[in-house]
């Protein structure tokens, strides 16, 4: 593995506070409260329904909570979009992963999206990322030809590519083998090691420096 | 820039790579058109004077058909969350894909056009004035119709709904763009009625990338 | 003011406030409409060319006037709403769109029916006026449908606000539109006040109705309001104490 290993220089606090969503007539969760310093991670866990994806969604700032709110590096998301979007990647249930795209334009477009003003990837950058992400030799196949593990890394590897400090990632490790598993936990670990922050739902046990590890059941 | 040359470079990939689907806003052009005839069976004399009407309409039934795609594939796969979090201005996606949705069902809707209009009997210079109007009033359809999509892409059952919200905001486009060319054929002065259309054109292109990323947001909320 | 308005904001506030007010309303507005329809029906005199017929714009033009209000009103709180999230406006933009759409209906069908004696059909297709109203009709019908798809109202409560915002765009490029079309109507024969066209005996009665038709809007607006913001705030310690009937909101 060979990660860029500076510390993010952007890394700051983040945190919930006095989460609440309604659905339909109940709540779905009241009073979320967590902090999450830079190098840590929140594992969130809670039965099917119990609103892990909303609170991911709203931790990214997409849905809105029927109350409270989500503080990064002391503010609220609301009111600084643009900076706390730079340094999130979020690789949600649908992956985001245009079918008909190759790997390589995939990363592209999601490159594009997250840097912005700043220059596009080199295409060594990119290829660096799909080494690490065990995908070199797909890189000019169709992400329809992936199989299903393989399309969840290269979702993951918008990631590595993106650079930033906030990884919110749901269900990471579903239809990934043996093999791929220890990539992703490899990548997390290399991530929290940088002082980066991860929100991460799964059903499964993850291997990682438990004191780096927080744990949040949502049920 | 940079973001909306990659989206609109990536929309048209992503078209060229269903070939098949491309060409079917223009071949339901064609057929409505056709029908329209069909049913009517109406002398020449009066053909003609319909035909401007028949074109525009059967353009914008295709623009309508073709509307559901601007959005619903991104929001299946989640293409469209990674756009809203983006830290890219989201109109001006928008606009990006507003531009690529014209570019595959508008701009060859128009091309087509001026053939089918001499086929309904219009002369070559009217047919000329159709295909100006549909360059000009093509754009309008698919901006106007990215706010329909918009809002209702979080929608299972939205197609019905779409044209009932997207049809009434079409009437200007339909009024003033057939009327040119009826101007036109009654031997009168059009620049009027062109620039009226144009105004409408660069409205739309500048007030709906923005209604239509507030509708992005509520629907992938 | 701002405090005033932010106060008037709050549902208890607004709750205790309409109800008290709804009492004088409904009286005024009754009044006015016995007045209007006296005064429009039997003592206004019968016009020189369409004779008794047309006595229909006693109801035709206050509910065509209202259908275009109700829309201005319903664009405005769904600007509020989007801008300041104002639970209230949000309200009021919702349930202003049904009434909207039934003033719109009037408006239709009085018009065809005026249209009959007058023009010798049911339906006018060069009248500018009446078709732009069709096609009110249709956007006023696009908002409804919009809102009862949408399952989380709060979602569907911001599309509509969104697309009202849209709409009041496109109305005067319609409107404008189905003029540019035809012009078969007679020309506006009450909004230029400096030389009326029309009978001070005709006009004082039409203006009556226009009066009570807004009041009666805001009558039904209020009740509507306080429904609705009953059902969305039930489970509020002050709806509770409503419910028991202990009162003190």
């Amino acid at each position: 593995m060979e990660i860029e290993s500076q510390p993010y220089s952007q890394a700051a606090r983040l945190g919930a506070e006095n989460l609440c969503v309604e659905k339909q007539d109940r709540w779905l969760f009241q009073n979320i409260t967590f902090q999450l310093e830079p190098g840590e991670m929140l594992h969130l866990r809670g039965t099917n329904g119990s609103g892990k994806t909303t609170l991911l969604r709203i931790v990214c700032g997409l849905t809105n909570a029927d109350q409270g709110e989500i503080n990064w590096a002391g503010k609220s998301i609301k009111q600084q979009r643009d900076e706390y979007h730079s340094q999130l990647s979020y690789v949600g249930h649908s992956d985001g992963i245009k079918q008909d795209l190759s790997v390589t334009e995939n990363l592209k477009v999601a490159a594009v999206l997250a840097r912005g003003k700043q220059q596009t990837p080199k295409p060594i950058d990119i290829d660096q990322t799909l080494r690490d992400m065990g995908l070199n030799k797909k890189k000019d196949t169709f992400a329809h030809d992936l199989s299903a593990g393989q399309r969840r890394r290269l979702a993951l590897a918008r990631c590595l590519l993106n650079d930033t400090s906030i990884w919110i990632l749901d269900e990471p490790l579903t239809a990934l083998d043996k093999h791929g598993v220890e990539i992703v936990e490899n990548m997390i670990s290399a991530h929290l090691h940088r002082n980066g922050m991860a929100i991460v739902t799964s059903h499964q046990e993850l291997t990682i420096n438990k004191d780096r590890c927080k744990d949040l059941d949502l049920s | 820039m940079n973001i909306f040359i990659t989206i609109l470079k990536r929309d048209l990939l992503l078209a060229i790579r269903h070939r098949a689907e491309l060409l079917n806003p223009m071949l339901f052009f064609v057929l409505v058109i056709v029908l329209f005839q069909l049913g009517m069976r109406a002398k020449p004399a009066v053909l003609v004077t319909l035909a401007p009407a028949i074109v525009w309409i059967a353009a914008l039934l295709s623009a309508l058909l073709s509307l559901d795609h601007m959005f619903r594939s991104d929001m299946e796969d989640g293409a469209l969350e990674q756009m809203i979090i983006s830290t890219q201005p989201t109109s001006l996606l928008v606009l990006a894909k507003i531009l690529a949705h014209w570019i595959i069902t508008g701009l060859p809707v128009t091309l087509i056009a001026p053939i089918l209009g001499l086929m309904l009997g219009l002369t070559g210079d009217a047919s000329l004035i159709l295909f100006f109007t549909l360059l000009i009033g093509t754009p309008i359809l698919s901006a106007i119709g990215s706010i329909g999509v918009a809002l209702t892409v979080g929608l299972r059952r939205g197609s019905v709904l779409l044209s009932i919200l997207v049809l009434p905001l079409y009437v200007p486009v339909l009024i003033f763009a057939s009327q040119t060319v009826n101007t036109f054929m009654a031997g009168y002065p059009i620049f009027a009625s062109l620039s009226v259309l144009m105004a409408m054109l660069v409205l739309s292109l500048s007030l709906s990338p923005w209604a239509s990323s507030a509708a992005l947001r509520m629907s992938v909320s | 003011m701002y405090r005033w308005f932010h106060q008037l904001g709050s549902p208890p506030t607004f709750y205790k406030w309409s109800g008290q007010w709804l009492p004088w309303l409904t009286f005024v507005c009754i009044t006015l409409f016995v007045v209007g329809l006296y005064g429009g029906l039997v003592y206004a005199p019968a016009d020189y060319l369409q004779k008794d017929s047309f006595r229909i714009i006693y109801v035709h033009v206050p509910a065509a006037w209202m259908s275009m209000f109700v829309y201005v009103v319903m664009a405005f709180s769904g600007a509020i709403a989007l801008i300041w999230h104002i639970k209230l406006s949000e309200i009021m933009m919702l349930s202003s769109a049904s009434i909207g759409a039934s003033f719109t209906f009037i408006a239709l069908i009085t018009g065809s029916i005026w249209g009959k004696p007058t023009w010798g059909t049911w339906w006018e297709w060069g009248d500018a006026r009446l078709l732009s109203e069709l096609l009110l009709l249709f956007l006023y019908i696009g908002i409804i449908g919009l809102y009862s798809a949408i399952e989380d109202k709060r979602k569907a409560a911001e599309a509509v606000s969104i697309l009202a915002l849209v709409g009041i765009v496109n109305i005067p490029i319609i409107h404008y539109s189905v003029i540019f079309l035809n012009t078969l109507h007679q020309g506006p024969t009450v909004s230029k006040f400096d030389s009326p066209s029309i009978e001070t005996s005709m006009l004082i009665p039409l203006l009556i109705m226009a009066l009570a038709f807004k009041l009666f809007y805001i009558i039904v607006l209020l009740m509507r309001s306080r429904n609705e913001l009953l059902w969305r705030e039930r489970r509020s310690q002050w709806v509770r104490n409503i419910i028991k009937g202990t009162g003190n909101v």
